[in-house]
């Protein structure tokens, strides 16, 4: 899986990284109990700072993406295993929802959206 | 050794110099991972007329200045020798940059029309990493690997140190200890490439890991091969230093050693790149963050050291302060080369300046110039044959010696005369001894006779 980092993206470095890599988990690209670099190696193969992607590791982390021990590494666990949309979630798509409405889109459009990038369109292109 | 050897010497390692930089140069014409004369082009594109237009003219400019270049370096033989390396070598300089200005314009051409048709590819003006194959663990050389040669660098310089005669062998002990240099370099440089970005050149991460392991397995030989052939080098020199013959061909044979271990590697890391990405459409372009495709710009990036896109090379990332101070500090250097070739040129060919003057015998020529006072002068002779000499810091041309050197029979020497036409004057005072010429051997002698009338006692020997 490629992780593509914008440096002039107003998205935070590390949120590009959780994103592409929940994405990269939701597609497929990245199998569960695969093995993700680890801090350093990331690090230096993007460039940034290590800060920078332990903190995108620990999101991940405690959202349930990934688990991390001291012999096996980082390794995807493959579903968040929050069993439902928390208040952060809802927050979100509330925030996008009602940009939706603002720029006239109807909302069978708006589900139609929602519901082909659900079922496949999640990709990062 | 006569002039004309040395001067074939320089044309054997120049002509074939100016030859590879065409040839690496050309070879990036060839698709690399996508990349065109430093601009990322898609397949479709790759195959477009006007882009065949563009390369094929950057190939026919780059070869015709290579012969232009080496046109007016056959032209230098006529010099005399002193002037013949110098200029070769600011020429050299010249030679290494303006094919570049060649690829410059290419890249700027193919870059706009790029721009122009739109030809984009799925990760534009972004780092892309490949986190498959960021995960695998990389296959290191042991650092000590690189400490025998080191140790074998160490031993004329151990050896001329616990001897007590260091003093006398200042030249070669300075060669000594760049050597240990150059084998310490390398020991640390090789774990830089160990923390660079991986090679990402499409979706396929065993592909991606491929490039990687190539490259970074073929930095880690060139490197090794490196050090162990300084060594190597190092210890043939020590052996055989009394030789001027034998110290040329070993320092022949060395360098073509070197340059060829190296061209070997990095064309190998350019064919498996060429193989492996042969066929794919372009995927990932970092075009914006090269400036004429040749130096990494992006402040983002915390590396200073950065792999070249293609072959196995490193650049410096000058969108860092520190990258900027290394770039400039590097041009300074090779300006500062050139200037200073054309300095020391100017002054081997400048006539001596030499004479008495209110008591005090004056002389001046390129870096020597000097005054003694007459009253001083404890020792004058004239001499036709020049006793054994071994040079300590200076020049040593055939036709020019010049600055510091071990003279039997004198304590602190310094000389300045072409040993091919005596005679010489040598002036010894208390502290120090000189040994000089000057132009030609009728102002020598004329200039010996102007010295004993103003001294007025006998000279220590006649001819």
């Amino acid at each position: 899986m490629l992780l593509s980092l914008d440096f002039s993206s107003k998205t935070p470095i590390y949120l590009q990284i959780r994103n592409q890599i929940i994405l990269g988990i939701a597609s497929g690209e990245l199998a569960a109990g695969e093995k993700l670099p680890t801090i350093r190696a990331l690090a230096e193969q993007s460039g940034v700072n290590m800060m920078t992607v332990s903190k995108a590791y620990s999101t991940l982390r405690q959202d349930g993406y990934i688990t991390t021990d001291r012999r096996g590494g980082t390794v995807v666990t493959g579903s968040s295993g929050a069993g439902g949309l928390s208040g952060h979630y809802l927050g979100a798509l509330r925030v996008i929802a009602a940009e939706a409405r603002l720029a006239g889109i109807s909302e069978e459009a708006f589900v139609d959206l929602c519901r082909g990038i659900y079922n496949g369109g999640v990709d990062n292109g | 050794m006569g002039e004309a050897a040395v001067v074939i010497f320089w044309f054997v390692i120049m002509f074939p110099c100016l030859i590879l930089i065409a040839v690496l140069l050309t070879n990036e014409a060839r698709p690399k991972k996508n990349i065109v004369l430093g601009v990322t082009l898609p397949l479709l594109a790759q195959g477009d007329g006007r882009v065949r237009d563009i390369v094929r003219r950057f190939k026919r400019n780059v070869w015709l200045s290579t012969g232009v270049m080496a046109l007016l370096f056959a032209a230098l033989a006529f010099l005399s020798l002193g002037e013949f390396i110098m200029w070769s070598i600011a020429l050299l300089i010249v030679a290494v940059f303006v094919p570049y200005v060649f690829y410059v314009r290419a890249n700027r051409k193919l870059a706009a029309l790029k721009k122009a048709e739109g030809w984009r590819v799925p990760y534009t003006g972004a780092v892309v990493v490949d986190l498959k194959a960021a995960a695998e663990p990389a296959q290191a050389l042991k650092r000590r690997a690189f400490l025998p040669p080191v140790l074998i660098a160490l031993v004329p310089l151990a050896a001329a140190l616990l001897s007590g005669d260091g003093a006398e062998h200042r030249g070669g002990l300075a060669m000594s200890a760049t050597m240990v240099f150059i084998g310490l370099l390398c020991m640390f440089l090789y774990p830089l490439i160990l923390r660079q970005r991986g090679d990402v050149a499409g979706p396929d991460s065993g592909k991606n890991a491929a490039l990687t392991r190539v490259r970074r397995y073929n930095w880690g030989k060139m490197l090794l091969a490196t050090s162990y052939l300084t060594a190597i080098f190092m210890l043939a020199f020590w052996l055989l230093q009394d030789s001027a013959l034998w110290t040329l061909v070993l320092t022949a044979v060395y360098m073509f050693a070197l340059i060829g271990f190296c061209l070997s590697t990095e064309f190998t890391v350019r064919r498996t790149q060429e193989r492996l990405t042969a066929g794919e459409s372009g995927y990932v372009d970092e075009d914006d963050l090269w400036i004429w495709g040749m130096f990494y710009n992006n402040p983002n990036d915390r590396h200073l050291f950065i792999n070249d896109r293609t072959g196995s090379g490193m650049g410096v990332n000058v969108g860092r302060t520190s990258g900027k101070v290394f770039m400039a500090l590097t041009a300074a250097l090779l300006l500062g080369l050139m200037v200073l070739s054309i300095a020391v040129s100017l002054g081997f060919s400048a006539p001596v300046e030499a004479g008495i003057e209110g008591g005090t015998l004056y002389f001046e020529h390129g870096m020597e110039k000097y005054e003694i006072p007459l009253d001083g002068i404890t020792s004058l002779e004239l001499l036709y044959d020049l006793p054994s000499a071994r040079r300590v810091a200076g020049t040593g041309l055939p036709n020019l010696a010049e600055g510091r050197f071990n003279v039997e029979g004198y304590e602190n020497t310094r000389i300045s005369l072409n040993p091919n036409e005596p005679p010489y004057i040598a002036v010894v005072t208390p502290d120090m001894s000189r040994i000089f010429a000057l132009d030609t051997p009728e102002e020598t002698e004329a200039l010996y006779e102007k010295i004993l009338e103003a001294i007025a006692w006998t000279p220590t020997s006649e001819p």
